[in-house]
């Protein structure tokens, strides 16, 4: 497999705690697959868990809301994007909070996630729809 | 909250008609049992059959308190319903474990679990998942595993995941093998999880230079064409034409779409676990 090709993958499960290790293997297998090493695919394995819980925990209106990951695989990096149906407005707003403090306390989760990743991005669009873009480098490059 | 039972607050589930939240906080110690049960008389009337207890404020529950639980719930049982518990803190959950009362109640995660499996077991609703992979033949395995794991989670006893498994694998291998390979022409999986039924269906982009090969292959398939036996290849779709309950496939120019459909097992000869 050539390893400048860019992979992408999507999956979409049911706002559902119980999905979230499932994701998380099917992730991992992936990235191990692709060469990426051990180390990073548990870290990264990690920061998917933290973006789905999130997810389900605090972006979905209804209770069977879908959650999308996106995971692109280049020879770089990996990133992801989780896309949520948005929750209510107290949980955006902490969301907000969250993503412009960069240590408020609360959100442990999200701080270690921008612990791990290079970039973490977040938009939330007029429907209170919200994406979370995360960018993770290749360790040793 | 009510005055006289500041432990306990019953409230409805708009979505949900069937089903009353129980919301239970502090100690539930043996002061509380009297009010638990008065609420739950005066509250959760008959036509709600099914209760889910909100655990994530509760501290203790003292051996009194787990006994008026039991009897709350056999209440439930008895009109066709049940008492669930969900969102307990480690510790609590812990303590259930060592009293066994977890092989009594069915404890969820999270509120939005134990409405979940309600709405799976109860309502029969069906879960939607889909995924789009590139084709590479590497990462079907993990797809494979991923869908077997999901079978397993959704009550699938091991033979059905396993078979489910099977013609996953055999479908994206296919999808991979006679479709295209450029960087964007991902593979689609959507899965359709019912109670009783699961519906695959596999897509892929053509691949202009197999289309020959690929109808072809199909047509074998369709006419129930005998394979050889020192023929290498073509036992996968017979395969998943015996261990599937209806196999369609749909190839056009532009792609194949493989729809597979798998009844649970317990369904086809009535077994039950």
């Amino acid at each position: 497999m050539k390893a400048e090709t860019a992979y992408r993958m999507t999956v979409s499960f049911p706002g559902e705690l119980d999905y979230i290790p499932l994701v998380r293997k099917l992730v991992s297998d992936v990235l191990l697959v692709l060469h990426f090493s051990p180390k990073f695919t548990f870290r990264s394995e990690f920061i998917v868990d933290e973006l789905c819980n999130n997810a389900v925990t605090y972006g979905s209106s209804t209770d069977r809301s879908p959650v999308e990951l996106l995971c692109e695989t280049y020879s770089d990096r990996v990133e992801f994007t989780v896309k949520d149906q948005g929750g209510s407005s107290e949980n955006i707003k902490r969301l907000r909070q969250a993503i412009a403090e960069e240590s408020s306390g609360k959100g442990a989760g999200l701080e270690l996630v921008r612990l791990l990743a290079e970039k973490v991005t977040c938009t939330i669009d007029e429907n209170n729809l919200t994406q979370i873009h995360v960018v993770r480098t290749r360790e040793g490059l | 909250m009510n005055d006289d039972a500041p432990n306990i607050e019953i409230t409805d589930i708009p979505s949900m008609p069937e089903v009353c939240l129980v919301r239970l906080n502090g100690d539930l110690d043996i002061d509380s049992v009297s009010a638990i049960d008065r609420c739950f008389s005066r509250h959760a009337d008959s036509t709600k059959k099914h209760a889910i207890a909100d655990m994530s404020n509760v501290t203790l529950v003292a051996s009194a308190a787990l006994g008026k639980l039991l009897g709350i719930k056999r209440r439930f049982v008895e009109r066709g319903g049940d008492l669930v518990l969900a969102a307990m803190s480690l510790e609590l959950k812990m303590k259930f474990v060592l009293m066994g009362a977890n092989k009594i109640f069915k404890i969820h995660n999270d509120l939005r679990s134990a409405m979940n499996a309600y709405a799976w077991e109860v309502k029969h609703e069906t879960e939607h998942i889909r995924l789009s992979f590139p084709s590479q033949l590497a990462i079907v395995p993990a797809v494979r595993n991923f869908v077997s794991q999901v079978m397993l989670h959704k009550g699938y006893n091991d033979r059905d995941s396993f078979r489910i498994e099977t013609i996953v694998d055999e479908i994206c291998n296919n999808a991979v093998q006679y479709g295209s390979h450029e960087e964007h022409d991902n593979i689609t999986l959507r899965i359709k999880v019912d109670w009783e039924k699961v519906e695959l269906d596999a897509e892929n982009i053509s691949d202009p230079g197999k289309g020959d090969m690929l109808r072809m292959y199909m047509n074998n398939m369709k006419n129930d064409v005998r394979i050889h036996e020192d023929e290498k290849r073509g036992r996968g779709l017979a395969l998943v034409k015996m261990l599937a309950s209806e196999l369609k496939a749909d190839v056009t120019d532009k792609g194949t779409m493989v729809h597979v459909t798998k009844l649970k097992e317990e369904q086809v000869y009535g077994i039950s676990d």
